[in-house]
Formats: C-alpha cells, sequence, structure tokens
C-alpha cells in the first residue's frame, strides 16, 4: 500500500480520488489544489505516487509533472485528464509520467492506474 | 456557410459534449437535456432572464482561439448534480445552500464539459483549442451575472435542464472566432462534398466545385492492330479509324465519359466541338453507356 498526494484543483475531485484509494488501502498523505502546491508538497512529503490533475490555475500538471520529474526523476505519476485533452496526456506520458485516468472515470479505474504505476 | 450557421454549429456541438459529460458524470442518458440555442441579439444580454440565485461557473480558452463559456444552473440544479457525481440520493429542498463540495463538483463538471467541447473544437479548426481552469460561484442578483461576462462578444445560449431544473450554457464568441470557426466549417463541407462525390453521390453543390479545374479531351476513333504492324509502321502510313468522318467524337472529362460531340473548325481554324449528347442529363455516367454510344 503507498503513500499518495492527490493533486487537483477540485476540492469534489480530491475527495473521489481520496476515497478510491482509501477503499484500496492506500494512505492520502496530502493534497494539493495547483501546480506550484504540487511541487511544494512533493519536496515536503516525497510520496510513493502522486495523482496529477491536468488543467490547474497558476501551474498546470505538465508543467508540475515536469518539474517533479526534475527534482525526482523517479517519481511515479498518474495524470487525470479530461476527455479532449489527448494531446496534453500524450506529452504527459512522452515527459514521463506512469499512467493516465480520463474523467470521468469510475473508482476501479483509479485503483487499476495506481496499482499499474506502483508495480 | 454563414457566421449565424456557424455560431449555431458551435453551440450544438459544444451543448453535445456536454451532455455526453454530464451523461457520464450522472451515470444516466436521461437527466440531463438541452434545448436550441438562439443567437443573443444586439441590445439584449445572454443572461437576461435568468433566474437568481444561480450557481456560475465559467471556462476560458486560453491558447488557439478566445472566448468563454459559462453554465448556469439553480442551486438545487447544482445540489443534485453533485449528489449523484457522489452516488448520494438526490436533495428535494430549494432552500439549502450548495456546499463548497457542491461547488467544486460543478466546477469539475464545468471543467470536463468545456475540456470536451473543446475537443471537438479543436477537430473542426484543426487546431489545439485548451481551456483554462474553471471559476465557480453563486451569484445572487442578475447585475451580478451580467457584470461577469464580456458584454462586448457575439453570444449564443442554450437552454438545459439537469434533474428538472433550470440551467443555461452561454457561449461568448468573438468575431474572430466566428471567422475562423465559419472558415473551417466551410472547409470541412468542401471536403465531405470531396468525399461525396468519390462515393458516387449525386447531390453536389455546384458553387463549391467553381473553382476545380477539369480537362476536356475529344477522341476521334480507335483502332485494334496487332503489335507486328505497329512496330513496321513509318511515317506517312495512314491508319483507318473504325469511326465514319462525320461520326460523332466522344468527349470525357478527366478521362471520364461525358458525352458526344460534332468535331468542328472554328472561324480561327482551330479544331472545336460542337456538344451533341452529354450522358450525365440522360443516365448515370458510366463507362458502359458511353461505349455503347459510340
Amino acid at each position: 500500500m503507498a503513500r499518495v498526494l492527490v493533486v487537483d484543483d477540485a476540492a469534489f475531485m480530491r475527495k473521489v480520488i481520496t476515497d478510491a484509494l482509501a477503499t484500496a488501502g492506500h494512505e492520502v498523505i496530502g493534497e494539493a489544489a495547483n501546480g506550484v502546491e504540487a511541487v511544494d508538497r512533493y519536496k515536503e512529503l516525497r510520496p510513493e505516487l502522486t495523482t496529477l490533475d491536468i488543467t490547474m490555475p497558476e501551474k498546470d500538471g505538465l508543467q508540475a509533472l515536469r518539474e517533479i520529474l526534475s527534482i525526482d526523476p523517479g517519481a511515479k505519476i498518474v495524470m487525470c485528464s479530461a476527455l479532449g485533452q489527448e494531446s496534453k496526456v500524450l506529452e504527459s506520458i512522452k515527459a514521463g509520467a506512469k499512467d493516465f485516468i480520463v474523467k470521468p472515470f469510475q473508482a476501479d479505474r483509479v485503483r487499476e492506474a495506481v496499482g499499474k504505476a506502483l508495480a | 456557410m454563414t457566421s449565424d450557421e456557424a455560431l449555431h454549429q458551435l453551440a450544438e456541438s459544444t451543448a453535445a459534449a456536454a451532455k455526453g459529460v454530464l451523461d457520464l458524470c450522472v451515470g444516466d442518458s436521461e437527466s440531463v437535456s438541452y434545448g436550441s440555442a438562439g443567437i443573443v441579439s444586439a441590445g439584449s444580454s445572454p443572461t437576461d432572464g435568468l433566474v437568481v440565485p444561480a450557481v456560475i461557473s465559467s471556462v476560458s480558452y486560453v491558447d488557439g482561439v478566445r472566448g468563454g463559456n459559462v453554465f448556469s444552473i439553480s442551486p438545487l440544479g447544482a445540489r443534485r448534480l453533485a449528489a449523484r457525481m457522489m452516488g448520494a440520493e438526490l436533495p428535494d429542498d430549494a432552500e439549502t445552500e450548495p456546499s463548497e463540495l457542491d461547488v467544486s463538483a460543478l466546477s469539475e463538471a464545468m471543467n470536463q464539459m468545456m475540456a470536451g467541447a473543446a475537443g471537438a473544437t479543436s477537430a473542426v479548426l484543426e487546431q489545439e483549442v485548451q481551456i483554462g481552469a474553471p471559476q465557480t460561484l453563486i451569484i445572487r442578483s442578475s447585475g451580478e451575472a451580467h457584470d461577469l461576462l464580456d458584454q462586448s462578444a457575439m453570444a449564443i445560449t442554450t437552454p438545459f435542464t439537469v434533474f428538472g431544473e433550470p440551467a443555461r450554457l452561454i457561449q461568448l464568441v468573438p468575431n474572430a472566432f466566428i471567422v475562423k470557426m465559419t472558415k473551417a466549417l466551410a472547409e470541412l463541407a468542401a471536403e465531405t462534398v470531396t468525399d461525396d462525390l468519390a462515393v458516387g453521390e449525386e447531390s453536389v453543390p455546384s458553387e463549391l466545385l467553381n473553382d476545380v479545374e477539369v480537362r476536356l479531351s475529344a477522341e476521334l476513333g480507335r483502332f485494334t492492330m496487332g503489335v507486328a504492324r505497329a512496330v513496321s509502321m513509318s511515317p506517312g502510313s495512314v491508319v483507318e479509324l473504325e469511326a465514319a468522318a462525320d461520326d460523332p467524337v466522344e468527349l470525357f472529362v478527366n478521362g471520364l465519359p461525358y458525352g458526344q460531340a460534332q468535331l468542328v473548325v472554328t472561324e480561327d481554324g482551330s479544331w472545336g466541338v460542337r456538344l451533341g449528347r452529354i450522358y450525365a442529363r440522360e443516365a448515370p455516367p458510366t463507362l458502359g453507356s458511353a461505349m455503347e454510344g459510340r
């Protein structure tokens, strides 16, 4: 079971992801609501896995992904995207994200992506 | 394609994308519906007639094109949408204010709706269109709603019903976006016509083909011979074609049988053809029918 950082600008989505991870026995050790907070929280908490929304204020998920990977090339990150953001998802995977989840999603999909990224 | 038609097409594709995402969010296709879009006339505001209080979520395009999208919904509608997104029972009391989590759920729904719509718009424009993060708040007066919107842009509104509650999608579209969209849709229509032609459709808007150049050729006649004779011929040899001097010549447009004509000499001494039969006006122009006309 892993220590997870959940990043999304919507409190609602953070709750949905946190609930899904909790049912799989993962521990959400922190949350962030934008890309700037995400990088700061990552440095502070060094989570085993991070879920990262793509569209966020201040700094988007793609920029945050690149910064986190420059700090920790071994970071395990799963991107959360909405429909219609295929090019951003592709860029994220090329940049080093382990997997992605397309919203709206079912809890099973969150658990599956996290499990795969941790494997 | 007029700018009004382009606006309506943009509104329709956005509304369809929004409904598709909301259907996925709530888990069925009956709870959300939408009606016909209307362009907001000069002197009117897209927020005219908006019932307040309302929860309003706005998303702007940040890359590719400029413009904004606003989704307005009654507080009870927002709470019902959030409840269903969280798998909870639908609330019935209209007096309770949406919680922060309800507002956040609407914000997330708007984010997903507009990402889907931006994807559809990107496909039409053949250009990446990115959206910014949504901003969501509760407004309590129509003046607040009016102040939120850029009144200089063209606006088109689409009425929605979400769990029986009224909602409205407002799209603010700057002129540059309309021009780009109109052009892209016209090009798309032309491509579709070309595709239709390739599979033999008959309905061809001729104005779209006016600028296409075609090559017309005339064939006097044919003769079949063996290779031995062909290689033995020399300058001065005469080959008699399988056609009489006054027989019509066959016409081809880009190699396709087109019709028959009489060979004539024009006033300046050039060869010309006087059209007789045009196969397309008699029957579908097939190679077989053209050959029968020989």
